[in-house]
């Protein structure tokens, strides 16, 4: 899946559940400081990130090192370069 | 603080106790007309059928369970405690084996006995399923940290287990205790197999009573607090939200009891209705409805003369070949567990229940189409139990069928399935916190099925709502106290 791609459907998807301006969309935002998600938010991120690429991630683990939404993008892409997730 | 506690199972009670322990005031309410219906059981014919606990692990010096009875005060009042139930299996291709319950040196010995070469892929299971339950306070007395709750990757147990060189057949029975959890062994994780069906390895059994023993002295500790369960009050509306936080719980018939904090141990599918519209985001009720549900169980209790063998746990298998070794009814060689409770020394009658699991969606809706499926389906059981546990034959009677539909009725909110969410190691797990400050989710949809799981949620729910160290005080000192 194209760089772009991941972004548009991520930021459709943020924008839509959470309520966020598509401007402050940007890969550098801070999605804790920046965006303002605590980490009850995270656990609904996920859902939200799984039900718009129609997969489940096969380790969450590494969720914990995402910061920013720059990172997320690169997590998604890693994973459909790496196939690691199972499909819905 | 003023609290709600609702449904009364497990977990209800548990949390009910830890608030009530703190000072505070709580209200245990109960939809169906007894406190805990499912936990209690049932008797017919003079026969016991212990429907919600059958035998539990975890009970030895030291144990979990046992921690956690003792932390709560039960303890004392259950008599008899039994530690060493064994599981008998017997395979549709032959073999029976025998899985003990016994301190981890004795299980490997009589492991090594029936499967030469098998101690070294046991003993790294019981020590990886130790270091899983290392990991969280909850778990473990000993650990002092305050992050209870880490995502590590978790092996699916059909894959950990297949890598660990066992004997088929040995290899099949350790995959049907994630029956215990109504979860298949391909999509399981380790961590809830450690939690749910590891206590199970070193010590299994049960007390004088069973279930019904325990709700009792639940309901007895509980009167010490001045608290009653409140039954017959079904909860139609939760009022809460996000910035106000909780502030009250809406029963049948309008009654309002204004609360700051409510553990709602009932079913999650059900908080959409009991929420305001916007209470919630709308992604968190997807989640719930993204969650898949246990199988139907099928069950038959039964009355049993001159008991062949002494036996309590039995599993009829299909083959080893299969590896995940849990067929539905309908199915060559379905997979059936046969529990024998309340057997008296020198009685000739006990109590037999056979269960089996049926395909989610088959159960017809139409009463009179129901009737029929549900007798075919009792017969389709019986004929099965019968060819493949023939010294039952002629010492058995049945008295009464239970499936999904006669769960839904008998537990209130309760989807059909034996233990509402499947807990897939794939699936993000429902949390017991919500954004709504003040609900707190807790029961076998939040952690996981059974007593232990039951507690543990129960108490996990307590924690996020008055402190965790408060309520690990107790099992804390507890871990010292033997």
């Amino acid at each position: 899946m194209q760089e772009k791609e991941i972004k548009d459907i991520v930021d459709a998807a943020l924008a839509d559940e959470f309520e966020l301006d598509r401007a402050s969309l940007v890969d550098d935002a801070h999605i804790r400081e920046d965006l303002g998600l605590d980490s009850l938010d995270i656990v609904d991120l996920v859902i939200v990130i799984e039900n718009a690429f129609n997969f489940k991630l096969e380790d969450r683990s590494k969720l914990a090192g995402i910061q920013t939404l720059g990172d997320l993008y690169r997590f998604i892409r890693d994973i459909y370069e790496h196939k690691s997730f199972v499909e819905k | 603080m003023s609290c709600v506690v609702v449904g009364s199972g497990i977990a209800g009670l548990s949390a009910t106790l830890l608030l009530a322990r703190q000072g505070l005031p709580v209200t245990l309410l109960e939809a169906q007309a007894g406190a805990a219906p499912l936990l209690r059981g049932f008797r017919r014919n003079g026969l016991y059928f212990d429907t919600g606990f059958h035998y539990g692990g975890g009970l030895e010096r030291d144990g979990l369970l046992r921690r956690w009875l003792q932390a709560l005060g039960i303890w004392d009042s259950l008599t008899n405690v039994t530690t060493e139930h064994s599981d008998i299996f017997h395979f549709a291709d032959g073999p029976s084996y025998v899985l003990p319950s016994l301190p981890s040196s004795r299980l490997l010995e009589a492991m090594e006995t029936q499967f030469p070469g098998s101690g070294a892929g046991m003993r790294a299971l019981l020590d990886d399923m130790r270091a899983v339950l290392a990991r969280s306070p909850y778990t473990n007395p000993l650990l002092r940290q305050e992050s209870f709750y880490r995502e590590e990757p978790m092996p699916g147990v059909a894959d950990y287990l297949a890598g660990k060189a066992l004997h088929p057949h040995l290899r099949a029975m350790l995959s049907i205790r994630c029956l215990l959890y109504g979860a298949y062994p391909k999509e399981s994780g380790l961590r809830e197999y450690a939690m749910a069906a590891g206590p199970y390895f070193e010590s299994a059994g049960t007390w004088d009573g069973g279930g019904e023993a325990l709700v009792a002295a639940f309901l007895k500790k509980l009167a010490q607090y001045g608290v009653q369960a409140r039954c017959n009050a079904a909860v139609v509306g939760l009022e809460g939200a996000a910035k106000s936080g909780m502030r009250a719980v809406i029963l049948q018939g309008g009654e309002r009891i204004p609360c700051d904090c409510c553990v709602y141990t009932g079913n999650p599918r059900r908080l959409e209705q009991l929420l305001a519209p916007g209470a919630l985001r709308p992604v968190f009720f997807r989640h719930i409805a993204g969650l898949p549900e246990t199988a139907p169980p099928f069950i038959l209790f039964a009355e049993e003369y001159d008991a062949p063998d002494a036996a309590r746990n039995i599993y009829l298998l299909p083959s080893s070949e299969d590896e995940n070794s849990i067929r539905p009814l309908g199915m060559p060689d379905p997979t059936i567990y046969l529990y024998r409770s309340g057997i008296q020394k020198g009685e000739r009658r006990g109590a037999l229940t056979a269960i089996a699991i049926t395909s989610a969606g088959e159960i017809p809706g139409d009463p009179g189409a129901y009737a029929e499926w549900k007798r075919a389906t009792r017969a389709a059981l019986c004929g099965q139990i019968e060819r493949r546990y023939p010294v039952l034959r002629g010492k058995w009677k049945v008295l009464d069928a239970a499936s999904g539909a006669t769960f839904r009725r008998w537990v209130y909110g309760c989807t059909g399935s034996m233990y509402g969410i499947r807990h897939d190691r794939t699936d993000v797990p429902l949390l017991p916190v919500t954004r709504i400050p003040g609900l707190f989710l807790a029961g076998q949809n939040i952690v996981l099925p059974g007593v232990l799981g039951g507690i543990i949620s129960g108490a996990l729910a307590v924690g996020f709502a008055i402190g965790h160290e408060q309520v690990l005080r107790e099992f804390r000192i507890c871990a010292g106290a033997e």
